[in-house]
């Protein structure tokens, strides 16, 4: 996936898709399809990534929010998320919100 | 480094139960029923099959090991509807357990015939409100008592699995020693005695029970319990609900609403529990999944510290959580405490 095309567009969770955080103290992370029932058990970064794109912010915004948040330079965080962006708009898990 | 696994198959094997009430009409009028409406349409086959697949197809995706209840109304009612979606569970995997909740007054021997043909029949509970005729037919009307008593008979008669539901209130605690002696003198498989949650009708306050009064009655039926335990006779005395634990560590346990059990009502609306009526979708609309994982009722329900009273804090909290629909009935929040916790009086501090 081409970073560069996709800077300025919004990507939104999908509303087939739940995020959960566990009980308070608890590092449990869960994503529900609520089509299908699935469930998969997230670590507390893809957490992290996928929950930077619950609200309607540019991809630009979000690489900026976790650029702050894991104190990570940009260019690496950019060439890390690439394969993710690829896989989880590929599965419907995020959207492009027009 | 992120990590995503598909976590669906952690879920396999546990239980899972489900309490469809798919019809609304009843021949009875309960003094202490929490059903406001007897009118609705009968639901047409279509709208039950609907129903089902989705019921059908969550406890499929999650593999869960599915129970589910078959009630109204009065599903005897609707003899054919009950026979037909009978029919779905005893041909689908997903379901390996079946039961009815009756009143038991319309059952004959030809339907019992009917019913003996499935093997996923595993229970046929009949509610009895009294262990004399006199107490019940307060209750459920005059006449009910030898009906739903013949109706157990005749199902003890041909071996079906037989348990007895036992609201108790104010006006019938007197009546526990002989519900437990006439289940266990019938033959009965089993017996819960499931305390009365005021839902607005009108004979509540009459019914309602105190804390006290609660107590003292689960003081008799564990030692009844242990009574018929100990003599190896076949009468299981189901004392696994919230508050029991503070009559004996050996019992009680949390209420299974919001983390393995679900209540489907005939339009397909879903609610926590029936003693809980807040609609949290419609499983023919939202589907069950979107239901299940996005109400925040239910992440409420499982989120034991957002309680917002003593049953919050209480060192029992693990064990018990106390009685939620009991708490919304008593006071319009779920969250709110047990009202029939003696531990903490309501009003009480800790």
């Amino acid at each position: 996936m081409n970073l560069d095309d996709i800077m300025h567009k919004f990507f939104i969770l999908s509303d087939d898709y739940m995020l959960h955080r566990g009980n308070d103290g608890e590092k449990d992370f869960f994503l529900f399809n609520v089509s299908t029932g699935k469930i998969f058990k997230l670590n507390e970064t893809s957490f992290t990534i996928l929950e930077s794109f619950s609200e309607n912010v540019s991809f630009s915004a979000v690489v900026d929010n976790l650029t702050k948040k894991f104190s990570v330079e940009k260019g690496i965080l950019i060439n890390d998320l690439s394969g993710l962006m690829e896989k989880w708009t590929e599965s419907g898990v995020l959207v492009e919100n027009e | 480094m992120t990590k995503i696994t598909d976590d669906t198959s952690q879920v396999e094997n546990s239980g899972f139960y489900i309490q469809w009430h798919f019809l609304e009409s009843c021949n009875l009028r309960c003094r202490h029923c929490y059903q406001e409406d007897y009118k609705a349409q009968p639901v047409p086959v279509a709208q039950l099959d609907a129903i089902y697949a989705e019921l059908s197809k969550a406890i499929s995706t999650w593999k869960k090991n599915g129970r589910i209840s078959l009630t109204g109304g009065e599903p005897f009612l609707e003899f054919e509807k009950l026979l037909h979606l009978l029919n779905k569970i005893e041909k689908d995997k997903a379901f390996y357990w079946a039961g009815i909740l009756s009143n038991g007054t319309l059952i004959d021997d030809k339907k019992i015939a009917k019913l003996t043909k499935f093997k996923k029949l595993k229970e046929v509970q009949i509610s009895i409100d009294g262990g004399t005729e006199q107490v019940h037919d307060l209750m459920r009307g005059k006449g009910s008592f030898s009906k739903a008593i013949n109706g157990l008979e005749k199902l003890i008669l041909v071996g079906i699995p037989t348990a007895v539901m036992f609201t108790l209130n104010q006006e019938n605690a007197g009546s526990v020693a002989d519900i437990i002696d006439l289940a266990d003198r019938m033959g009965i498989d089993a017996l819960t005695i499931e305390r009365y949650t005021p839902l607005g009708n009108s004979d509540s306050d009459q019914l309602k029970l105190s804390a006290d009064r609660l107590k003292e009655i689960y003081e008799q039926i564990k030692q009844k319990k242990k009574q018929i335990e100990s003599s190896g006779r076949k009468l299981k005395i189901r004392t696994s609900r919230p508050l029991w634990h503070l009559i004996d560590e050996s019992l009680g346990g949390f209420c299974p609403v919001g983390y393995s059990s679900l209540c489907i009502m005939h339009d397909g609306t879903a609610y926590p529990c029936r003693r809980l009526p807040i609609p949290i979708g419609n499983v023919l609309n939202d589907g069950i999944f979107k239901i299940w994982y996005k109400s925040d009722i239910l992440w409420n329900i499982r989120r034991k510290n957002r309680m917002t009273s003593s049953c919050g804090t209480c060192e029992d909290l693990g064990r018990c959580g106390g009685c939620r629909a009991a708490a919304y009935a008593e006071n319009g929040d779920y969250l709110a405490q047990d009202p029939l916790c003696w531990k903490y009086k309501t009003g009480e501090s800790q």
